[in-house]
């Protein structure tokens, strides 16, 4: 039916106002480049009716949107990621929107999927030469959803070649909110489990051997939580070295991964109330190189 | 029984004020709105009481004139892409609405700068709008997001019982168009009015026919009435900037005009009866009384009724007679929707009925145990959990008055729940309770609530 109409509207266009445009070719044109009626109108008629020049004219029309949406706050978005296929490597990004209705468009999924293959295929670590490299995709995305899109962030893990047996492992939580990448020395079945824990959990370093110096004083005198540390750290009276070192242990339960208890025992019969360290459930032989969380 | 009663309410106003989620505090709110119970506490609330056994028929005579005076309502969202003018549109019905006394002018800065809401400690970003027609009141709400909708839909913030969606006629209806059309599907919002802005910005009336059929092919597509839908052609720019022309004022009134012939939904007085049980109490001669709110329908004196829930599934619903109904020392010729009441029961003993069972027109509710739901977990900001959740996770579920031990049990494809998560699970209860679609429940664990949720499907 609703061709039927369309070709009546063809058909009434024709005989009054001759060829240049007529509905079914807007819708054509249209279907080809998702740009406004208006717009595809305006570029028929400039182009007498060719649709491939009219497509071609349009590709101007994507770099203005372009142009006025991007500077529009993109408040909405969703993270992207792969691990090749030997688990050597793993890629991510976050994408954002202005709203999260695009998410699941093939076209913005497009755009996600090539940002992945440069990023893991190709070797583009650098963000802005990803951008650069992408701009093809994310035009056809920003002028098909009329939103401003754009590649937040992007990163790249993996296990130097001098470590053999180093898988990546990763978690992508529900509706991609929030995405992990977990580098570990080798192979462990409980690699998938801290990527979820690393989701869930926030671990803000691998272990205590990362934190900086000064940071670790702070933490001893109990000021880690002031906004003026260093004021704080004149005036607060010197611990006991009990006092210190509980301050220490806390705050390494909480913040450095290894110390963490591994929040999957949770739901797991065997360790239920006895939660096992991530680095006793990695056991000794499996170090973990680096994680990255993308989180919204 | 009189002299029970007044005393009984009163411990069940008290009892429901202490939990924050229960649809109990709605007597407590409704006395202080009415200047009756002042902020100060229970020992006031219940001076306050003995004041309003008098009083209460001036607060009857109020309601009754209201309840004539009282137009139909409907919640209308409004649906459609960023830049197609959702808002503008709203500010625009408003102002037309403004000069008919119907409405209060919101500009579009003021309804796209709403403060987030908070409701029940739930993070609610929404903005309301409220207007009338010479027959009908309005609730109005702007779809933000997929997510931000989804939430407001299971936790009952925005309700929607139309959309307006809204399409620039300039542009047509873009790729995610669709999903708010999926969107609007799947929280089931019955019918759809389309109003296509911009209007004037389009010299050619059979771009407007394309744009048409577009929107109508894809209403069609995700089985709504697309051959039918009413559409509107308008410019909400023009109505906003007092242009009184067709596409200007005259668009709105008859966008107006539709909205007010749209069906209303049955609301709570007119279905089946229904009350859920807060406490139960046996007074000597008499026998036992129930008291409780009136969640649908109309009780009267003599009308049958079954007890359901909290019993095995073989055990049949216990079915008796309603002898006597009574609020605030005051027999009632028929209780409904809304009332806190206590209720005489023919033959039943105290034992017999439990707070979290319901009474119901014989026949009408059903207990179930296994439902599939709809669930937003509280953030930690929101006051709920701050770590995540697996399969089998065993919280309390509050449904009306039951408070049940349940359990989750996640999709496949879901392996963790964490805290800002919306997720479509089943539930598994160790008690059947009175359920079913779209009934509304808490989540609780350990005195705090920690999710709230929707009934989508009932299992067993």
């Amino acid at each position: 039916m609703i061709v039927r109409s369309v070709g009546l509207v063809h058909l009434r266009r024709w005989l009054t106002n001759g060829p240049s445009w007529n509905a079914t070719l807007v819708r054509q044109l249209r279907d080809l480049t998702g740009a406004p009626v208006v717009e595809c109108k305006k570029a028929l008629e400039s182009c007498n009716g060719e649709l491939d020049a009219a497509k071609a004219l349009l590709i101007s029309y994507g770099e203005r949107i372009m142009q006025k949406k991007g500077q529009r706050s993109t408040n909405s978005g969703f993270i992207a990621l792969a691990v090749s296929p030997d688990q050597r490597r793993g890629a991510m990004l976050e994408l954002r929107s202005e709203t999260d209705f695009v998410h699941q468009l093939p076209v913005v999924q497009r755009l996600g999927q090539r940002g992945l293959e440069l990023l893991l295929n190709e070797g583009v670590v650098d963000h802005q030469n990803l951008i650069w490299k992408v701009q093809d995709e994310l035009q056809s995305a920003i002028t098909r959803t009329d939103e401003n899109i754009t590649i937040q962030r992007s990163v790249c893990l993996q296990i130097p070649d001098t470590c053999s047996s180093g898988r990546v492992y990763s978690y992508l939580h529900n509706h991609a909110r929030v995405g992990v990448l977990l580098g570990l020395s080798a192979p462990s079945p409980c690699g998938r489990q801290v990527a979820m824990h690393i989701a869930a959990m926030r671990p803000q370093y691998v272990s205590s051997a990362d934190i900086e110096p000064s940071v670790l004083r702070r933490i001893q005198l109990g000021s880690h939580t002031s906004a003026s540390d260093a004021r704080a750290e004149v005036n607060v009276q010197k611990p006991s070295k009990n006092e210190s070192k509980a301050r220490l242990e806390t705050y390494f339960a909480e913040h450095c991964l290894l110390d963490q208890a591994l929040i999957t025992d949770a739901a797991d019969e065997r360790y239920r109330g006895q939660p096992r360290s991530i680095r006793e459930a990695l056991g000794p032989d499996v170090s973990v190189f680096a994680f990255e969380r993308f989180a919204l | 029984m009189s002299t029970y009663l007044g005393g009984m309410l009163l411990g069940g106003i008290l009892r429901r004020a202490g939990h924050s989620w229960s649809s109990g505090t709605h007597l407590f709110t409704r006395l202080s709105t009415l200047d009756l119970v002042p902020t100060r506490g229970p020992s006031d609330a219940l001076r306050c009481l003995n004041g309003l056994a008098q009083r209460r028929h001036l607060v009857a005579e109020a309601a009754a004139a209201s309840a004539v005076k009282r137009k139909p309502h409907l919640n209308v969202g409004g649906m459609g892409h960023v830049d197609h003018g959702k808002t503008t549109l709203a500010a625009a019905i408003t102002k037309v609405l403004a000069e008919s006394g119907g409405a209060k002018f919101t500009a579009y800065e003021e309804i796209d700068k709403a403060p987030e809401e908070r409701a029940r400690g739930i993070t609610i970003n929404a903005s309301h709008l409220k207007y009338e027609t010479p027959s009908r009141s309005y609730a109005h709400v702007d779809c933000p997001g997929h997510r931000d909708f989804v939430k407001n839909f299971i936790t009952g913030a925005a309700q929607v019982d139309t959309a307006i969606l809204v399409v620039s006629g300039a542009d047509g209806p873009q790729p995610q168009t669709q999903e708010h059309v999926l969107l609007s599907k799947q929280v089931g919002v019955p019918n759809f009015v389309v109003y296509l802005n911009k209007c004037d910005m389009v010299d050619d009336s059979e771009l407007l026919d394309l744009v048409e059929l577009e929107v109508r092919e894809l209403l069609s597509k995700y089985e709504y009435d697309g051959d039918n839908v009413p559409i509107v052609r308008g410019s909400a720019l023009k109505a906003l900037q007092g242009d009184q022309g067709e596409l200007g004022y005259g668009s709105i009134h008859k966008l107006l005009e539709i909205l007010d012939q749209v069906p209303i939904p049955k609301r709570d007085l007119e279905k089946a009866f229904l009350m859920p049980i807060e406490d139960s109490f046996s007074i000597t001669g008499r026998g036992t009384v129930v008291t409780g709110r009136v969640e649908t329908g109309i009780l009267r004196p003599g009308d049958e009724i079954e007890i359901v829930g909290l019993r095995p599934p073989e055990v049949a619903p216990m079915r008796t007679i309603v002898t006597g109904i009574e609020t605030f020392k005051q027999t009632l010729p028929y209780a409904e929707a809304g009332e806190n009441v206590g209720c005489l029961l023919r033959g039943v003993k105290r034992e017999d009925v439990l707070r979290g069972q319901v009474l119901a027109k014989p026949g009408t509710a059903k207990a179930h145990r296994q439902f599939e739901a709809d669930v937003y977990i509280l953030t930690e900001e929101e006051g709920g959990r701050h770590t995540p959740f697996f399969s089998n996770y065993r919280p309390q579920f509050f449904v009306r008055t039951a408070d049940v031990t349940g359990r989750f049990i996640l999709p496949p494809d879901v392996e963790m729940c964490m805290p800002g998560d919306h997720v479509r699970c089943s539930v598994e209860l160790i008690y059947p309770v009175a359920l079913q679609e779209g009934l509304r429940f808490a989540v609780r664990e350990g005195g705090k609530t920690v999710g709230a949720g929707l009934v989508t499907k009932i299992i067993e």
